[in-house]
C-alpha cells in the first residue's frame, strides 16, 4: 500500500501527536540495529521526528529543479595568457590598484572560472578574480558547448564584478530576485564551474545576512570558494539572488581565505543590474572602471545625535575642497536623511570614484548643501596604509 | 515550500499502515539512519603523523565477518592497526586487500569468537544528483575516545569530477580515479574512509584523503563513489586470505606525445608560453584538421591548454587513431577542428 508524500508526513506528524498525547512517544528508546544486512527500525507504530528542513522532500524537489532551471545560465570563464599561474600577489597595498581581489600571497591556480548569463544580447558577468593575472584572452563556453571569444567591456572593483561580452545573442538569462522581503534563513544555494566539473557544482545553505559590506553584498553560508566566484547565489524558486564575489569584511583582499568556511559573499541581484547598466556602455577598447569612491570624511564614532557629528576631514580630500569642516553634521546623503554614521558609509558605498554626491549639512554657518566628487581613497593616493574609518 | 496537512481526520484509521507507507516514501528521519549507520562505524588506528599523513582514521564496516572498507593511506602499512567500533572495543586488524590506485582498502578484524558486525551494503552513487543532501560519519582530528561515536556531518551532493579527462589535477588523489564524488561537507584529517550516507542510509561512497584542486588551488571535500569500489569489494571480500602488500610504487612512465605535424612557437625562459602554432607540416595530421600558422590552441578534447606544456600531456594522453576534438582561436574567432591522432608508432 502506498500513500502520497504528503499523506505520509501528515501521518508521521499525526502519529506523533496521537502518541505524545498518550505519553509514550518519547519514553521509547531509539532502536539500535544489532543485526546486520536488512533495514532496521520502522517496527512499532512510533513516529519520526521532524527531519532536518534541507532534507525536506519537497526542498529537494525544488533544489533539483531550481539547478536544472539555472544550467543554460551558468557558463564556464577560460583566461589564458597573463601572469604565471603560480604567480602571488604582492604583498604590498600596491596590489589593490590593479584589480587584484586576493589576499596578498594567495597563489591563484590555472583553472576556470564561473560566469552568469546577465542579458540575451551577450553579457556575462564574472568575477573580477578572473582578471587577477591580466589575461590577454578570454573564453566563455555555454552551457550547449558553444564557446566564444569573450571581451572584457567594465569592472567595477568595489564589487569584485566583470562584465563581459560574446558575440553571441538569444542567450539563456536567468530571472533574477528582487531583494525586497528578502530576509535571512532563506535557503540559498551556489553554483560554480571553476573544479573543472562538466556540470556547475552545487553548495547549499541559507542566507546568513544583508547588506554586508558597507551594503554591497549579502552573506550566505553556502560554501564559497574560487570554484564559485562569479556564479550565482540562487533560491530555491530558481531565481538569482547574487553574483558569487571575492568580497570579504576585511577588505577585498581577506576574502578567498575564508573559503568553504560558510561565510560568502554575493553582489545582490538589484544592486547588480545596476552595476551592469553602468559598465555595459564600456567597449574593450574602452573598459568602463568602476573605483570606490572616498570622500575624505572621519564621522565621530561616539557622537549620539540627531545626525553624525563630522569628526575629521583629510586634507586635500573631495571633503575639504566642498569646504566640510569638523563639527559639522551630515543631515543626508544624496537626499537620503542619515541619522547614524553607518548610513553615511553606506550611501557613500553605491557611488563610485569621479560620481557626484550631494551631502546636506550643518553647523555652526546654518544649514547648506555641498557637492562633492569621491575620489582615491589616501592609501592609494599617497602610498600610506589605509587611515581606519575614514569614507 | 508548502506541506499539506490534509489527512489529519483518518489518524486512528491510518497509523497502523504508517511503516509501509513510510518505507518508500520520504527519506527517513536523519535519527533513524544514523542509529543505523552509527554502529557500522569505525575508528582506524595506523601508523603515520609523518608527512602530514595522519595516524587516524574512519572505516565503515562493510560485512558482517568484520570487513572494514577504507581510504587508502600509507598509515596503514604498520604491523600494529588497531581498529575501535562504536562501544570502544578495540579489534587488531590487517590489510586484507588495499589498491593505492583506486585509494580503496579492505581491513579484516582480528575478531575470531565475535558475535558478528552490524554491516553497511553499498548503494549506488549513479543515482545521486547535485543538491541531494547526504551526511558523513567520521572521526575528525581523531578527537574521538573510548565509546563516544563518530561525528556526524550533513551537506549536498555538489557534482561528479572527472579530474583525468578535464586535465584539472587533484593533488593527492588517488591515480587511477575516474571519477570522484565532490560534496560541500568539510573533509578534515581523519574523515577520510568515513561513510558517506544518502538520508536513507545508502552507502553511497566513503570520504577521501584530503586533497587540493590544481584548478582552484583551494581543498576539496570528495569522497570516492560507492560505483568505483564496488568491484574493488566483491574481490576483497571472496579472496581467501590478505593480500601482501606491493612496495610503494614510483611515478607511472610518462608517455611521449604522437606527432602530428603543428610545431608550437615555444622558445621561453622561465615558463612555458601560449601553445600558438608556429608552422603546420604538410601532409600532416594537423593540416588535414585545418590548422594554421599563429592559431592559439585552447582545447585539447576537453582539456583546457594553458601552455606548450598542457598541449603536450594532452597529446600524450589521447587515444590513439582517433579523432581528438580541437579548439583554436584565430583571429577573433574560434574555430571546432578534428585532429585525427595517429595510431601509436612502430617500435
Amino acid at each position: 500500500m502506498s500513500l502520497p508524500r504528503e499523506a505520509a508526513a501528515a501521518l508521521g506528524l499525526a502519529a506523533t501527536l496521537f502518541f505524545a498525547g498518550a505519553g509514550a512517544a518519547w519514553a521509547q528508546p531509539v532502536p539500535e540495529a544489532g543485526a546486520s544486512g536488512g533495514e532496521a527500525g520502522a517496527s512499532g507504530g512510533e513516529a519520526d521526528p521532524p527531519a532536518d528542513p534541507a532534507a525536506d522532500p519537497e526542498v529537494v524537489a525544488a533544489l533539483r529543479r531550481a539547478y536544472e532551471a539555472l544550467l543554460p545560465a551558468v557558463v564556464r570563464v577560460e583566461a589564458l595568457g597573463g601572469l604565471p599561474p603560480g604567480h602571488r600577489a604582492p604583498r604590498d597595498r600596491a596590489g589593490a590598484r590593479g584589480g587584484v581581489l586576493v589576499r596578498a600571497g594567495f597563489k591563484q591556480a590555472n583553472g576556470p572560472s564561473t560566469g552568469l548569463v546577465v542579458s540575451a544580447d551577450g553579457l556575462v558577468a564574472t568575477s573580477t578574480f578572473v582578471l587577477r593575472r591580466r589575461p590577454e584572452h578570454l573564453f566563455v563556453t555555454l552551457r550547449d558547448g558553444r564557446t566564444f571569444l569573450a571581451r572584457l567591456v567594465g569592472r567595477d572593483e568595489a564589487h569584485g564584478v566583470a562584465l563581459l561580452r560574446v558575440p553571441a545573442q538569444g542567450l539563456p538569462a536567468p530571472r533574477f530576485a528582487e531583494s525586497a522581503g528578502l530576509l535571512p534563513g532563506r535557503f540559498a544555494f551556489a553554483l560554480g564551474l571553476g573544479l573543472g566539473t562538466k556540470a556547475p557544482t552545487l553548495s547549499l545553505g541559507i542566507v546568513s545576512g544583508l547588506r554586508r559590506i558597507g551594503g554591497r553584498a549579502l552573506q550566505t553560508s553556502a560554501h564559497v570558494s574560487p570554484a564559485n566566484y562569479g556564479g550565482p547565489l540562487a533560491a530555491l524558486d530558481g531565481s538569482v539572488l547574487g553574483l558569487l564575489v571575492p568580497l570579504g569584511p576585511r577588505g577585498e583582499d581577506a576574502a578567498v581565505e575564508l573559503y568553504d568556511s560558510g561565510i560568502g559573499f554575493a553582489v545582490p541581484a538589484p544592486r547588480l543590474k545596476a552595476i551592469v547598466a553602468r559598465l555595459r556602455t564600456g567597449t574593450p577598447e574602452e573598459v568602463v572602471v568602476l573605483r570606490r569612491g572616498f570622500a575624505g570624511l572621519a564621522l565621530d564614532p561616539k557622537h549620539r545625535g540627531p545626525n553624525p557629528r563630522i569628526a575629521g576631514v583629510l586634507p586635500g580630500s573631495p571633503a575639504a575642497k566642498a569646504g566640510l569642516s569638523p563639527g559639522e553634521f551630515v543631515r543626508s546623503v544624496d537626499g537620503r536623511p542619515t541619522a547614524h554614521a553607518w548610513q553615511v558609509r553606506h550611501a557613500l558605498a553605491r557611488r563610485y570614484r569621479g560620481d557626484r554626491v550631494v551631502l546636506e549639512v550643518e553647523g555652526a554657518v546654518g544649514r547648506r548643501s555641498v557637492e562633492l566628487v569621491l575620489g582615491a581613497p589616501p592609501a592609494e593616493a599617497s602610498g600610506a596604509p589605509g587611515a581606519a574609518g575614514v569614507d | 515550500m508548502t506541506r499539506r496537512f490534509a489527512a489529519l481526520p483518518c489518524l486512528f484509521g491510518c497509523v497502523f499502515v504508517l511503516p509501509a507507507a513510510a518505507q518508500e516514501g520520504p527519506p527517513r528521519s536523519l535519527e533513524r539512519t544514523l542509529a543505523r549507520a552509527l554502529p557500522c562505524t569505525v575508528r582506524v588506528h595506523g601508523a603515520g603523523g609523518f608527512q602530514g599523513v595522519p595516524a587516524y582514521g574512519t572505516g565503515v564496516l562493510v560485512d558482517e565477518r568484520g570487513y572494514v572498507l577504507t581510504a587508502w593511506s600509507v598509515a596503514l602499512r604498520t604491523d600494529s592497526l588497531r581498529v575501535v567500533d562504536h562501544r570502544g572495543r578495540s579489534y587488531g586488524a590487517v590489510v586484507w586487500k588495499a589498491d593505492p590506485g583506486l585509494g580503496a582498502a579492505l581491513l579484516k578484524l582480528e575478531a575470531e569468537g565475535s558475535e558478528g558486525f552490524s554491516a553497511l551494503r553499498l548503494g549506488d552513487s549513479g543515482r545521486l544528483r547535485p543538491g541531494e543532501p547526504l551526511v558523513s560519519l567520521s572521526n575528525p582530528f581523531g578527537f574521538l575516545y573510548g565509546d563516544e561515536r563518530p561525528a556526524v556531518l550533513r551537506g549536498v551532493f555538489s557534482g561528479v569530477l572527472r579530474p583525468r579527462r578535464s586535465g584539472y589535477r587533484v593533488l593527492r588523489l588517488p591515480e587511477r580515479l575516474d571519477h570522484v564524488l565532490i560534496h560541500d561537507i568539510p573533509n578534515n584529517p581523519g574523515t577520510q574512509g568515513g561513510p558517506l550516507l544518502t538520508l536513507r542510509g545508502e552507502l553511497v561512497g566513503i570520504q577521501g584523503r584530503l586533497a587540493e584542486s590544481r584548478a582552484t588551488n583551494t581543498l576539496v571535500n570528495y569522497a570516492l563513489p560507492s560505483s568505483l569500489l564496488r568491484e574493488f569489494l566483491r574481490e576483497g571480500l571472496a579472496a581467501p586470505r590478505a593480500q601482501s602488500l606491493a612496495p610503494a610504487q614510483g611515478a607511472a612512465e610518462r608517455r611521449r606525445p604522437p606527432a602530428v605535424g603543428a610545431v608550437l612557437q615555444r622558445a621561453y625562459l622561465i615558463r612555458p608560453p601560449l601553445a600558438y602554432v608556429e608552422r603546420v607540416v604538410p601532409g600532416s595530421p594537423a593540416e588535414r584538421a585545418g590548422l594554421r600558422p599563429d592559431d592559439l590552441v585552447v582545447r585539447l578534447g576537453e582539456r583546457t591548454i594553458y601552455d606548450c606544456r598542457d598541449y603536450d600531456e594532452a597529446l600524450a594522453s589521447a587515444p590513439r587513431g582517433r579523432p581528438l576534438p580541437l579548439l583554436v582561436k584565430r583571429g577573433d574567432a574560434v574555430l571546432a577542428l578534428e585532429l585525427e591522432v595517429p595510431a601509436e608508432e612502430e617500435r
